[in-house]
């Protein structure tokens, strides 16, 4: 077992993917020489050569229109956007072409292609850099999601999404490209569609997403002090989402609290909300509950105001409290 | 070819016809966009395209599927939602597409074909094929964002794609005049850096010798070329537009250049065909026409079941 | 087309009955006006006749099952017919909410009123435990925010040490399972002050032997100290009618008449029928209208309409060896009077201790729609008729 930071990790997902499939090639704004504005793609081009990297003018919506099309014909484009919050340029590829021509036209076409999105604020980004939209897209049937927390889920939910046959969108946490993590040797895979249990609990049922996985983690931590136990929960794969790991989970502590970057109203943690309310474990709640999210504003400039924006650990330590008060 | 693309130009002709009439019977659900008169731009690029070569299509976009060699059957069925159609029914006018005959498929955003053309060309440049994408679009569209970025990239990567604009002179309601700023729509080409050539899209053989110099240059490698196939619908924008916004003078001008009549006094001044033939041919695709539409009438509607299949690949 | 059975509204204030057993099995006929089943209200037992005639279809509701006014229990129709189904929830249990007159303006009535008397503010968890445990939510303390009953404060109602050793279960069912969750809403809803005072009750003493033997000739009966008190009682709230009066939560009804309800203990639970317009009738009438009560309270043959709309309570536990006590509120009545046992005491009067009747009143008033000036003034009176019981007859 190594010691990778995500930007290593997702670098050597992409690198054994090309290797192992002619059909799969990079395109994408910067990821030639300069090997990607997160050096993410560092020395692929080397490698792989031109062909395989291709470096794109700045063309949002025929970067991912390009994917589509290419995917359509029978390869495996990996697409990169260089921030989330520009995907608004691409929308259209996204929503009304790529994730629909299999249903619209009956079934026959495939869309196996993958867009990879760094998103996230506190990192003084400011308000047109910085968003977590991960709801919008969601929110379309035909798309895959996925929101790696961690070194390893990075590498093996990328792998996994290459090799899917959708137009699969890999969100991946800014601040998180340069955190360390353990990361298997080999064929690393995670499947698509599964949560994992990060800290098993019995109090509280924290379902966390990106940067925001470590806060929870050390808010479980703390609260453990006052012998509060917290479950924390990573879905990993936003839709399709593994709702019945967390059905199970809230069942045994009957207290949920949902944490993420994106802003509250119709969010992520909305939507696991509605899902253990319709679900069995909606018996077992024993308390209201709690999310936890972005401030509702655009995201500020100023390092003070960036910090308020963001959900922190002591906000998660408070929700939990207020679960079990 | 020229007996061929005569037929395809009457088949064409004779599907929209039929549909105009199922449209006054009030069967017809949702929007269609005829293409009657321009389909010696359909035929004429599609005949210089190989079997294993692709298109992307428009809303306006029967003509391509026919000309691209669908069969009319599955069209009509497509159109009147019902399980036998080329999707299912669950795509409807704007969205016919057959993988299988290269077609990948109508649009229903204005542009959004373009960028789909543009990697599907990509595609075929990293599985080393040697095959080309004729891209159909319109004068509308060519103000689309998506139509400077697809370009630029094609041209960039010397990409296998035609792109084919036909020119009808109006996007919807709008004339040429009042949306683009360059109204000579191949002069922009240059900003490309790729030739830009105008066509008479009311003759067939010209749309299909224009088309075919383009095909090659894709083909051999030496990247993309915008045509401006100089056309118009005879119809309005779709089914039941007053067309308020051009006069019934300029209609008749254009009608007078009716390819398929065009192409009918060439076939028969050239002693390609005879009168029996074109007759015989007529009845043809008369018979061709009631069959399908028959065949469309007494398909079942899809099972619901299938309101969730195809959402995902498995 | 079959016909369906339903739970009847026997009376305004009834919201749930039990079926205590069918009179005709699935299959046989049934004649119009025919008697169906048996069903127990609030505190009485009641035939249920048919509206129709036909064959019985099927039974939905079984014998010992609670469920709301207007629940399908059964279908009539046409031999061979098949019933219709019923969904799951419409054959569900009943659940008591707090019983209240319909109000008479649309437009005074606010929406239900959070807080005590209105829907228990309790989460999922606590609820299903509840519903488990067929522990009534309104009897559980919740220690959550805002008193929200949580699953543990469930579990703590459950958690009572069972005895080491053979034990019967008496089931929490119709008429205890009404007067449980009734009363446990009136006393945890309400505000109950207790006050008590003494009558001096010689002079009642001597009226009451002296009406003796008249009334035993005319009625054959006793006639003891409770006429007194009650009449003492209806002409006390005639003066102080606050606390004649219903509590509606946005409002407090004063009501015109004087209905007093008087308990009884039966076997089965407390029923307190109502004496209409006890502040005009005769010491007699009202002896006579008690004893009538009491016998059909025993028998079970009051009527809804006999057991409803009472304006004040008076409870009386007279017959035992009992003194100052605290009875629980009839709600929605806004007080209620506990009588004791009348006993010779040592009591100082005029400079002297003599020996004294002393009668033991104990008046529970609601501190939400009466306060304690009124409430004592109106137990003054109460206490001032029965020491001079010749106002008893003015």
């Amino acid at each position: 077992m190594r010691e990778l930071t995500t930007s290593q990790a997702i670098n050597e997902a992409l690198a054994e993917e090309l290797e192992r499939d002619p059909r799969v090639f990079l395109i994408g704004e910067d990821i030639g020489l300069h090997g990607g504005a997160f050096a993410v793609t560092k020395g692929l081009f080397q490698r792989f050569g031109p062909k395989r990297i291709r470096n794109t003018p700045i063309s949002e919506a025929v970067i991912v229109g390009a994917a589509v099309g290419a995917a359509l014909v029978g390869t495996r484009p990996v697409a990169e956007l260089m921030y989330l919050d520009f995907v608004t340029l691409a929308m259209d590829q996204i929503v009304n072409q790529g994730a629909k021509v299999k249903y619209m036209f009956g079934g026959k076409a495939r869309v196996p292609a993958v867009v990879r999105m760094p998103f996230g604020a506190g990192r003084a980004n400011a308000a047109q850099h910085s968003q977590s939209l991960e709801a919008w897209l969601c929110h379309v049937p035909g798309l895959k999601v996925v929101m790696p927390s961690t070194p390893a889920d990075a590498k093996g939910l990328l792998k996994s999404a290459i090799r899917d046959d959708n137009l699969v969108l890999v969100l991946e946490n800014k601040h998180l490209y340069f955190q360390k993590g353990p990361v298997p040797d080999g064929e690393h895979l995670v499947p698509l569609g599964a949560a994992d249990v990060k800290r098993p609990g019995k109090d509280a049922t924290v379902v966390a997403t990106g940067r925001l996985l470590s806060a929870a983690l050390s808010a479980a931590e703390t609260l453990s002090k006052d012998g509060i136990d917290v479950e924390v929960l990573d879905p990993r794969t936003l839709y399709p989402l593994d709702a019945q790991a967390i059905i199970a989970s809230v069942k045994k502590t009957g207290r949920l609290v949902t944490v993420h970057e994106a802003v509250k109203r119709f969010g992520f943690g909305a939507e696991v909300a509605a899902i253990v309310a319709e679900s069995e474990a909606f018996d077992y709640l024993d308390a209201p509950i709690q999310r936890v999210a972005g401030a509702e504003v655009p995201v500020p400039f100023s390092k003070s105001l960036e910090d308020l924006f963001l959900p922190d650990e002591a906000k998660i330590v408070a929700a939990c409290r207020r679960t079990l008060a | 070819m020229e007996l061929r693309m005569y037929r395809t130009m009457l088949r064409i002709r004779s599907f929209e016809q039929k549909l105009q009439e199922l449209s006054k019977r009030g069967i017809l659900r949702g929007s269609i966009h005829f293409c009657i008169g321009q389909e010696a731009v359909a035929a004429g690029v599609c005949a210089a395209l190989e079997p294993t070569d692709v298109i992307t299509s428009t809303h306006r976009g029967h003509g391509h599927a026919i000309a691209k060699g669908a069969r009319v059957g599955p069209m009509f069925a497509e159109l009147l939602g019902k399980a036998t159609g080329y999707c299912k029914g669950k795509g409807g006018s704007m969205h016919i597409a057959d993988l299988d005959l290269g077609h990948l498929g109508a649009n229903g955003i204005v542009g959004g074909g373009l960028p789909i053309a543009t990697g599907a060309a990509l595609g075929f440049q990293q599985l080393g094929l040697a095959r080309v994408v004729a891209a159909f679009f319109g004068d509308g569209a060519i103000n689309e964002g998506t139509f400077h970025e697809s370009l630029n990239l094609a041209a960039l990567w010397k990409l296998p794609v035609v792109f084919v604009c036909e020119n009808n002179q109006f996007g919807m309601t709008t004339p040429l005049a009042e949306a683009s700023s360059q109204p000579d729509l191949a002069q922009r080409a240059v900003a490309y850096n790729i030739p830009g050539v105008k066509a008479d899209g009311m003759d067939v053989r010209e749309a299909q010798r224009v088309a075919s110099e383009a095909v090659q240059r894709a083909r051999a490698g030496q990247g993309p070329t915008l045509i401006s196939m100089e056309t118009y619908r005879f119809e309005g924008h779709y089914v039941g537009d007053p067309v308020v916004y051009r006069t019934k003078e300029e209609t008749e001008a254009w009608k007078a250049k009716d390819p398929i009549v065009r192409q009918r006094e060439y076939l028969l001044r050239a002693r390609l065909v005879a009168q029996a033939d074109l007759d015989r041919i007529a009845g043809e695709i008369a018979r061709e026409m009631e069959e399908g539409v028959l065949f469309a009438l007494s398909s079942p509607d899809p099972d619901p079941s299938e309101l969730y299949t195809d959402v995902y690949s498995t | 087309m079959a016909f369906e059975i339903a739970m009847p509204q026997l009376g305004l204030t009834m919201e749930a009955g039990t079926v205590l057993h069918w009179l005709k099995r699935v299959g046989d006929t049934v004649r119009k006006e025919e008697p169906l089943l048996e069903i127990e209200t609030d505190k009485t037992a009641v035939e249920v006749t048919s509206d129709t005639e036909g064959v019985l279809l099927a039974i939905v509701v079984p014998e010992g099952k609670a469920v709301p006014v207007g629940t399908v229990l059964g279908w009539i129709g046409q031999a061979g017919e098949a019933a219709p189904r019923v969904p799951a929830a419409a054959a569900g249990v009943a659940t008591p909410r707090p019983s209240a007159p319909p109000p008479v303006s649309a437009a005074a009535e606010p929406a239900a009123p959070s807080g005590p008397t209105g829907p228990v503010r309790a989460t999922p968890a606590a609820r299903a435990r509840a519903r488990a445990a067929g522990v009534s939510l309104a009897a559980v303390r919740g220690t959550g925010p805002e008193g929200r009953v949580q699953a543990r404060d469930v579990e703590g109602v459950r958690a009572r040490p069972s005895p080491a050793g053979a034990y019967r279960d008496l089931p929490v069912a119709g008429a205890r399972k009404v007067i449980a969750e009734r009363l446990s809403q009136s006393f945890h809803g309400s505000v109950p002050v207790l006050l008590t005072a003494e009558a001096v009750v010689d002079r009642a003493h001597d009226l009451v032997g002296q009406m003796e033997s008249d009334f035993r000739a005319k009625t054959g009966g006793k006639i003891g100290y409770l006429p007194l008190i009650v009449k003492a009682a209806a002409l006390a709230l005639r003066a102080h009618s606050r606390l004649n009066a219903h509590w509606m939560g946005h409002a407090i009804r004063l009501f015109e008449e004087i209905d007093i309800g008087i308990a009884v203990s039966l076997d089965g639970g407390l029923v307190v029928p109502v004496l209409r317009r006890a502040d005009r009738l005769s010491l007699a009438e009202i002896a006579t209208g008690v004893a009538t009560l009491a016998d059909k309270a025993r028998t079970g043959t009051l009527t809804p309409a006999e057991m409803e709309g009472g304006t004040f309570t008076v409870s009386n536990l007279g017959g035992h060896h009992i003194g100052f006590f605290m009875p629980v509120i009839n709600p929605p009545q806004v007080a209620i009077l506990g009588v004791g046992r009348a006993a010779p005491r040592p009591m100082f009067r005029d400079g002297q201790v003599q020996a004294l009747r002393a009668l033991p009143l104990s008046l529970v008033f609601d501190h939400r729609a009466v306060d304690g000036e009124p409430a004592a003034a109106f137990l003054d009176a109460v206490k001032a008729a029965l020491e001079a019981p010749y106002r008893l007859l003015l």
